[in-house]
Parts: C-alpha cells; structure tokens; sequence
C-alpha cells in the first residue's frame, strides 16, 4: 500500500517529515516498511513545448525536434514516433540522472546534435501497470498548457512529494484509505482530522427514487446497497493532479469517470461501481446468490460459472455483476453510455474474498471488500463522487440516492476496567491517561460506576472487547514503556524421551562418521516409481497435497529414501567419491479417510563408494557395504540394549541377495540392504557406485529401549581362550552356528568372535572354512582345563551333528 | 708376577676401551676375566710364591679384576646409551603427516541451532512439546481465532490435504493440545519446536523450515514476563549486550500483538546492510494469548492470563552461522555440513 504523504496531509496537520512520521507509524503498529522520495532523478527535467519535429536525413526512426524549455530552445532527437509540434512534453536536459539511472549527456545521432531527451513514463520510474498501452510506447505528452514553458518537472507531476510503503496487518484495514490513516496520524500527533467536502442535495424531490428500485435478497451477504444517478457523463480525462496520485498509489488513470470512482476509493477505502443504467432491465437491482451453474460474462470478456455461494448483482434477466470483485460486460459504462449508475454498497467480507479465491479474480476492490467494508463508508463515498463529479464537471447529477438496507449498523460500545491495561502490562496506568488515549483515538468514553463505557466509532470494526482496547492503550503509551520481568510460573523443563532418544541416535551416526542432512519431506510421485514400487506398495499409500508449489513437491514422504537419494545425487555428482549420510524425519502413512495420517520418525541412512579417500597410510582404501551398515546398525541397538535379530527380506528397492529386516522381540524396528542395481543405474549418478540404505523406526525404538540396565559384576578370573575352524557347505549361515555354538557352551562362554571366512583353492567348491575364536570364563572359580575341554568339544560335536562339519 | 698383572690391566682396560659392540665386549671378558681367563692364568702361580708376598699380590690381583669390571660396566652403560641414542634416532617420524582419523561425521548446522534453542529454554524451565506435523484445521486455525475465510489467513500461505487436513503452519496447535490435556486454568510453560509448512519459496522463505513457539498461562501473567522472557533467551542466544525490543503488531491468536526485534547481531546495533541501518532486526512474533484462544480450550481469560510466541529456527541459524540463503538449509550440500 503506497500513501502520498503530500495527499495525507489534505486531512490532517502534520508538522513532522515523511521520514518521522514513518517511524511514529511503524512504532504504533502501522508498518512502514520504507520512504520512497519521488523527487529523486527530476533534477534538470523541466516542461517542454515542442516547436518543431522533423525527420532525421539519414534515419527513418529517428526524429529532430527543437523544443522550447522557456531558457532557451534546444534541439533534441528522438526515437519516439507519437511527438508533434505544439506537444508539452517532459524534457531531461544535459546533466540529468533519471529515476531509472540513465545519464544524460550532450551526444550526436547520426550526425546531429541532441542536447538532452524526452522522456516516458518508464524513464520517470513507472510501473507499466499504472501506463495506458499508448504510453508504454512513447514519451510521455503532457496535457496542454499544464505548466509554463521551462518549469521544473517535479511538482507538475506531483513528485515533490514522498510515498509510504505500508505493511499493513489485516486488522488495520482501518489505514488503508487516507481518510482512515488520517485518523490514525491524528491520533498520534495529537491533532484533529479534516475531511473533505462531500456533495449535499438541495433539491428536495428524490428524482434517483423514480428512476431505479433496490431490493437485496441476500441479506446476511449485503447489509447495505446505495446508489446515485449521473446524467451526460463527460468522457475526457482527469486532470493531471488525480492522474498523478492514481498512478503514485499504482492505479492507472483510465477516465474522468473512473479516475474520481477509484479516488475515493483510495480516499475513503470504498470500492465504488458503475453501470450503464440504459442496460439495466426494468430498472431494478436485485442483490442476490448466484443460481447453480449461473453465468455471466465479465468485463475482461471471460464468461465465468458461479457457484450458488457467490452474492451477484442481478437485473430481472440476471447477473450484471459478481458483487464486489468484477462487473458484467454488458452493462459496463462505454463511450456510449449517458446515464450511469454509482453502486455503493457493503458486502459481507469473507463472501467476498471466498468468490474472488474461487474464480481467481483479485482486484483492488475485492480485496478491500474481503477485508470488510463498513456501512459507515457507504454513504459518504457517494456523495464524495458527487462533489469530485461537480467540481470536476464530470456529467450531471440527478438529485437524491436510493438506498436498500438488510441490516443497521451500530457502534460498540465496550465496558472497560480501566486496571485492565495495566494489569496486561505489569505496570500502572491511570485511568486518566487511559482516557486520554481514547479521546485521541475519537472513542467516546462515558463513566460508569468503576467501569467505562467506551464508544467505538465504526471506522475501527477490529475493536470488538476489553483486551482490543487495551491494545490500543499500550500502542499509543509506547511498547517501550513495558518493563521487564519474569513469569511466577514455575516449569520441569523437562526433555521427552523421544526427543532425548532423537539426539542420542544424531550423536552416535555422528560419531560412526555420518553427515546429517535435512531434506523437505514432500516429494514428487515419480520418484516413488525409481523405487520400482509395484501399484499396491504400502509406500504408495501416500498423503496428497492438494495444492503443491510444484508436482516435485506434491506428497508427503513414506519413507526417508527419495529425499536421502536425492542428497546422495547431489554430493555423488559433485566430485566425492564416497558418502555416509543420515537423517531423522518423519515420514507420513496414510490411512483410512477422515483419519489423520500417522507419523513415524525414522532414522534413515544412506552409504556408498570409498570410506575414505586414499591417503598416505592406506593407499587402498575400503568401500561401503552391507557389513559397514550393519555395523552402524548394531552400536545402535547396543545403546538402546536392544537384542537384534536380522532375517532376510525383500524389497523392491533392495538387493534380493543382500538385505535384511531387523527385529526386535518379534518387532521390526527397521531394516537395510543394499539398493538395487536397477534402481542405483537409474539414479543418473556420474559414476555408479554400490549404495546401502537403512531405516530404523525410532517411534518402536523409544517404545522398546531401556534407558538405564544394571552394572554386570566384572568376574575376577581369567579367561580361558580355545580357537575352532571348521569346513561347511557354504550355504549355512555364520548366524546359525553362532546359535548353536552359544547355546551348547552355555553359560561358561563369554565371547565368541569370528576371525576367519575362507573360501577357495584350499577347498572343495561348495564350501567354506570359518575359524572362531571362543572366550570361556567362570563368574566364581577359574576354570580348570578339563572342565573347558569338555563343553568345548560339546561345542565340536555340535557343530559337527548340526552342519555336517569337519574340524580343519 | 706383578708386572704381569700390571701389563694383564693395562691390556684389558685398553682393549675394552676400544670395544665398539655388546659382542666384542662379551669376548673380552671371556678373554681376562672368566674362570680360565688371562687373570685367572697368572694367580695360578701365586702357590709357588714366597708366603709374605702372596697377600700383596693377592691384593693386588683383586684390585685389579675390580678396576677391569668397572670398566666393563661402565662400557656396557656407554653401548646402551649409545644403542638407545641410535635407536631414537631411528625412530624418528615427521609429525607434520596428517593424523590417521577415526571416522567422524557432522550434525547438520540447523540441528545444532536447534538443540542450542531448545537447551536454552528447557535451562529457564520450559517444558518441551512436540505434536503432529498434519494437522486439523481447528486445531491449526479456528481453536486459535482464526475462523475460516478469517482474513488473517491470508497471512500464512496454506498446504491443503483436505478441506479439514492442513500441514501446519506453526507448531501454535500443540498450544492447544497441551491446555486441553490440563485442567481448566492450570498453569502451562512450555515450548513447541517443530516442522512447520507454508506455501511460500524464495530466498528468505522456504515451503518447509522450524519453529520454536512458547506459551506461558497462569495468574497475572503479564507482557513485561513476555520481554522478560525473550530477553533472558536471546541474551544467552547472542550474548549478553543483547537488547530485545517490541513493536505493535497483529496476530488473531494473542492480543496485545508484538512484533520482535533484537540489536542487530552482525553489527551490534551500530547499523548495517542487514538490518537496513536501523541496528535492529527482527526475530519474531508474540503477544498476550487472545482471551478467546484460552476460551476455546475451557480457561477463564479472567482468572488466567499467558503470552505467546513464535520464532524460526532456520532463520537463527542464518543468524547465528551467518547463512544468507534459506534455500541452503535444505540443498543438502556436504561441502557446507562438513563445516560444522
């Protein structure tokens, strides 16, 4: 929202510059968010008047013209095809630097001399949306005799002056119009507002009366619909001064007619409407819900459906309007029309802005009326129309308005304790000074008993209660005023189980060497399908956002894997020739409809390609695999004092021969495996690399781990050590020996390590030899040879029974 | 025979002297002073020998062997020092070769900041709450007087799954599920940190980032605790000259509505390109709890009052590591992890 501070000051004093006021407002809550001074790049641009255009000899596009700038006359040549003798135009003589940044310098043009340049609307800074089409072409002409020959450019085009940049808050629609803000500057400095003439009916016959009916249907839509008559509506345009501050407000001058229509929108924030009145069938308005499927064409030519939610202005025959955010072609004013119509009228907000979301219609009017229109806008906005009509002598006015009402408004009135602003503050007002602040605000304020009675006047719909008035206390006391303290109440701050866990599973992938990245939880559909998902896969089953950014972005994750081989990409294709990354998010389930999706926060990780780079101690470093992740996998459940059990699964994504599903009493808590080569070759990596993957759900996790475990007493004896290699067939696995190993020896074994898998010329095809090594120790004696030889050749025997093994 | 062991001495000490290595040495004892060494060899003769000299020569003979052991210790000493010398020397490594690192990997910096935030408030006694990331509409919106087509919606830029299902926009409906899970009027101090989603991308905004939102409910809570509290926090944030400052501002969900900033942390309030010269920028949102919020979850805004606020992890961590792209956060590159 861009406020000219020039135009401000018609309502109210302010004897502070626009740079002051700029903060006073900001630190009231009406944001400023910066102070653009117009006059800046108008030195040396004055008015000048063409005397007389040539075309250049050896140029076809080019044109000389000698222009008057009241000093002396210059030549000048230009490029813009739309100038002609006796044009007033804007002249950037020698030693101009224009809003834009263009320098202007004495030059010649294909042989002839220019002395400086005329300029356009884009030069001076002006967006194209405040430019009629023909002058985004050329410069821009000036209206004849606006100013004398050779007189600064700045003030005729109203730049000796300053624009506000507001941030408003949706509540303060209140200071989007400048008689609004007005108010809120006087309530600041202390001073009173101004308002402009509005236009009175002398006559005493209401002719609009005879001329046209209101009736509104849709009362709970439309409290309030008005309307005023115009006759031999002039069509010319508005003078320079509304011209300007339409287009410094970023509205572009269009008509004498529409031009005051959209001025005193911005002066007294009502949005107003004109129709043709000839197409107005019997005469009669009727303000109404859309039928079903009913249709209109609007003023851009787009026939648009409406919803039977949507509040239209209808004639007997139908829409002639959609209410608030977008007239009807039909009945819209044209170079034809004489008589016209001047809607003003209050919408329910919220109707509103739901109608301009559905069709996609944002205009200036539908988001002023979204944000609430009062009643008390309606009515002065007409007659203000009127005055600007009479004074401008826009076209006629018919004597009298006609008005249609579905509800009165009335002013708040707010019982208020006048300890309730110190009591928010922690610091004592008086009631005297809270009074105080009332009054500049203009509520009224009446005693009653200990309370006061305070009166809101309409222009301020956001106050509805005690604690909106101690807002407006506070604010104008200064937030600077409030002390500082700390809160009586008392906390356990107390970290959760989760989030403890959390931090414990980040430090310990952290301390085995992965990096932590943080991927967006949404992703695209497709990279599910790299994941060669059949149609029915769980991980299909995902949360759909319905209105994504983009389709990459489109559903919630169900596994940490696509984000995570995404980051992979990234890092893989970016000259590393190995990496270990994690990540703890959460991944989203979807289930039956009306259900909220269930959350699980996963741990995922992703490895692949060298462990380390080659370096001066090992010049063949090791990669990645399935036995590194499990490695990570098991310190994990070690901390938790969790007992794994790893059982071979199969999933799309994974290396059939090479992955695993981790359990823990019977649950799974996650799995890992290699990625399939499918999926790693579609990947798009520069060079393909084995990948391992892993997810670990820590939702299970916190349900299972023990935080604390009691201290084992450490046994005072030594260890008796045996070491066993055996020959098998190579298909057993190392798993199920250690079972039967472990369960043999029983108590008395400690530890079992494995330091050996041979496979190979030693051996026959088909087998392999696997060498452990076996730690017995007793809690209470140390153990005698015999007794270790005993249950170590059990263990033999076993082995031997169980696997059909020999002794090597 | 005294020359003899005279001229047996001055041989010895001269050839152990001479000795370069354990085994030349080892040969020379042999040699003069083992059972059938040279020494031994001429006191063999001592039986001939008149009676009266026998002790002297006696005498002699032991302080002679004495004087040659000394002298073989005193030699072996001098090679083991000199092994040991050689030895050290040998071993000597270039201590400018890099170390050989156990694997160590990197928390990502917005976890850092994170863990940091929540640290800070669980120290001054916050609870910490978590809650779901899709949310309802009431529990996101309404409950937190924002109705629908409430104007302020438009204020957060919304991810849809349905009509009713939304993925919050801040992590304020954990506010309400905590109080409703209390007694009427039961004090709260907690903090919600969380994921949060707003339909927003470009440098300072991202479609997913952080939030770490607080709320504080109990009788005669006041906005002076809220500056109290915000400054306590951002002091141990950024360092104790830190100063905190509040401004008017709008929220549906509290009422008085503060915007907050605090002194400028990359120039310490004396004014930069950041903050716009201004030596402030801001950090957050907050306010006293609108009294209908505390309705909606069955308080009394009369017996019972709270503030609230809410501030982005991911922008703190632009803050506190200097990081001038949010985007950066999420690209995920380990080059920049690896910092950290």
């Amino acid at each position: 929202m861009l406020i000219s501070y020039n135009w401000l000051k018609e309502y109210v004093k302010i004897d502070i510059n626009a740079y002051e006021l700029a903060d006073l407002l900001t630190a009231a809550g009406v944001i400023v968010d910066n102070v653009h001074d117009l006059n800046q790049g108008l030195a040396q641009c004055v008015v000048g008047k063409l005397l007389d255009v040539k075309k250049h000899i050896n140029s076809d596009r080019l044109w000389i013209c000698q222009v008057d700038v009241g000093t002396e006359v210059i030549q000048i040549v230009t490029g813009a095809d739309n100038v002609a003798p006796g044009q007033f135009v804007p002249v950037a003589k020698v030693g101009a630097t224009l809003p834009n940044g263009l320098k202007i310098k004495r030059s010649s043009l294909r042989g002839e001399e220019s002395c400086g340049m005329l300029i356009s609307l884009e030069e001076l800074g002006y967006e194209n949306k405040v430019m009629q089409p023909e002058e985004k072409e050329g410069i821009y002409i000036l209206p004849d005799n606006v100013s004398e020959v050779g007189s600064e450019l700045g003030p005729v085009l109203g730049r000796d002056d300053y624009l506000l940049e507001l941030d408003l808050t949706p509540n303060r629609a209140d200071c989007s119009y400048m008689t609004g803000l007005a108010y809120e500057v006087a309530a600041l400095l202390k001073t009173e507002v101004r308002l402009p003439a509005y236009y009175c009916d002398n006559h005493l016959s209401n002719e609009v009366e005879k001329m046209v009916t209101i009736d509104i249907e849709a009362a709970d839509l439309c409290p309030q619909y008005s309307a005023r008559m115009f006759k031999n509506i002039k069509r010319q345009p508005a003078p320079l001064w509304m011209q300007n501050r339409l287009r410094h407000a970023g509205m572009r001058p269009i008509s004498l007619i529409v031009d005051i229509a959209n001025y005193v929108m911005l002066e007294h924030g009502q949005p107003l409407h004109t129709f043709d009145y000839e197409k107005i069938e019997d005469k009669h308005i009727i303000v109404r819900k859309a039928k079903a499927q009913e249709k209109i064409e609007t003023l851009d030519r787009i026939t648009r459906v409406l919803a039977a939610s949507d509040l239209t202005i209808a004639d007997p025959n139908g829409p002639i309007a959609i209410a608030g955010v977008m007239g009807g072609h039909d009945s819209e004013v044209s170079e034809h029309t004489t008589t016209m119509l001047l809607e003003s009228a209050s919408f329910s907000g919220p109707s509103i802005r739901r109608t301009a979301r559905s069709l996609g219609l944002n205009s200036e009017a539908s988001a002023r009326f979204s944000k609430g229109i009062e009643q008390g806008r309606v009515m002065p906005a007409l007659n203000r129309f009127a005055q600007l009509t009479k004074e401008l002598a826009a076209g006629e006015i018919v004597p009298g308005t006609v008005s249609d009402f579905a509800a009165s408004e009335e002013q708040a009135v707010i019982h208020f304790d006048p300890d309730h602003a110190s009591r928010v503050a922690g610091s004592p007002i008086t009631a005297e000074e809270t009074i105080g602040y009332f009054e500049r605000l203009g509520f009224s304020v009446e005693k009653s008993n200990d309370n006061l009675l305070v009166t809101i006047p309409t222009r301020r719909p956001d106050i509805t209660s005690s604690i909106d008035l101690v807002e407006e206390v506070l604010r104008l006391r200064g937030y600077e005023k409030i002390g500082s303290t700390l809160p009586c109440v008392e906390g356990s701050g107390q970290l959760p189980l989760a989030i403890r866990n959390r931090r414990l599973v980040r430090n310990l992938l952290r301390s085995m060497g992965a990096d932590e990245v943080v991927s967006y939880a949404f992703h695209s559909p497709e990279e599910l399908d790299l994941l060669r998902l059949p149609e029915n896969d769980n991980l299909r089953q995902t949360v759909k956002i319905s209105n994504p950014l983009t389709s990459t972005q489109s559903i919630m994750r169900t596994s940490m894997l696509p984000g995570m081989l995404q980051a992979a990409k990234y890092n893989l294709n970016r000259q590393r020739n190995g990496m270990l990354i994690a990540e703890v998010g959460r991944v989203f389930l979807k289930m039956d409809d009306g259900d909220l999706p269930v959350e699980h926060e996963m741990a995922g990780i992703l490895m692949g390609g060298l462990i380390s780079e080659k370096n001066w101690y090992e010049q063949t470093p090791q990669q990645y695999d399935f036995y590194s992740m499990k490695g990570i996998i098991e310190a994990i459940c070690e901390r938790f004092h969790l007992r794994a059990e790893y059982r071979k699964v199969l999933k799309p994504y994974l290396h059939p021969g090479r992955s695993a599903t981790v359990l823990c009493d019977q649950r799974e808590i996650g799995y890992l495996g290699e990625l399939h080569p499918d999926l790693v070759s579609k990947l798009g990596l520069e060079s393909e690399i084995k990948m391992i993957f892993a997810e670990l759900n820590l939702n299970v996790i916190n349900e299972l781990s023990q935080e604390d475990t009691n201290y084992r007493e450490i046994a005072p004896y030594p260890a008796v050590a045996r070491d066993l290699a055996i020959v098998i067939n190579e298909e057993y696995p190392v798993g199920d020996m250690l079972n039967v190993i472990q369960k043999t020896a029983g108590e008395l074994l400690e530890d079992i390590k494995i330091f050996d898998i041979y496979q190979g010329v030693q051996l026959q095809t088909g087998q392999k030899s696997c060498a452990f090594n076996l730690k017995y120790r007793a809690g209470d004696r140390t153990l005698k040879a015999e007794e270790v030889n005993a249950v170590h050749n059990q263990v033999i025997d076993a082995l031997i029974k169980h696997f059909n093994a020999a002794l090597r | 025979m005294e020359k003899k062991l005279n001229q047996i001495k001055l041989t010895a000490l001269e050839h152990i002297n001479s000795a370069t290595d354990m085994e030349q040495l080892e040969e020379l004892r042999i040699k003069f002073l083992s059972k059938k060494g040279e020494l031994r060899q001429v006191l063999r003769g001592m039986g001939k020998m008149d009676a009266k000299l026998r002790p002297v020569i006696g005498k002699l003979a032991n302080r002679i062997q004495q004087e040659i052991e000394e002298k073989f210790s005193s030699k072996i000493h001098e090679l083991k020092e000199k092994q040991k010398t050689q030895r050290i020397k040998e071993e000597t490594i270039d201590i400018t070769l890099p170390g050989k690192r156990p694997p160590a990997g990197h928390i990502h910096p917005l976890n850092l900041i994170y863990g940091k935030m929540v640290d800070i408030f669980v120290g001054m006694g916050f609870e910490v709450k978590e809650g779901r990331e899709v949310e309802t509409d009431y529990y996101c919106f309404e409950a937190l007087n924002m109705p629908k087509d409430h104007p302020a919606r438009d204020m957060q830029d919304t991810f849809y799954i349905s009509d009713d299902v939304v993925l919050r926009t801040h992590t304020s409906p954990m506010q309400i599920h905590t109080m409703e899970a209390k007694q009427p009027n039961e004090p709260v101090k907690i903090i919600c940190p969380g994921r949060v989603y707003r339909r927003d991308d470009d440098a300072t905004h991202s479609p997913m980032f952080h939030q770490i939102e607080g709320l504080v409910v109990g009788p005669g809570v006041t906005m002076a605790d809220l500056k109290g509290t915000l400054e306590a926090f951002f002091q141990q944030m950024f360092g104790a000259s830190t100063k905190v400052r509040l401004r008017p501002s709008y929220f549906p969900f509290t009422e008085p509505s503060a915007e907050v900033d605090i002194t400028c942390v990359f120039c310490s309030g004396t004014g930069c390109r950041t903050c716009k010269q201004s030596g402030w920028i801001e950090v957050l949102g907050s306010g006293m709890v609108h009294p209908n919020v505390l309705r909606n979850v069955g308080y009394d805004p009369e017996q019972v009052s709270g503030f609230a606020f809410g501030m982005g992890i991911d922008r703190m961590a632009m803050l506190k590591l200097g990081i001038n792209d949010l985007r950066l956060l999420f690209a995920n590159d380990l080059r920049m992890i690896e910092q950290y």
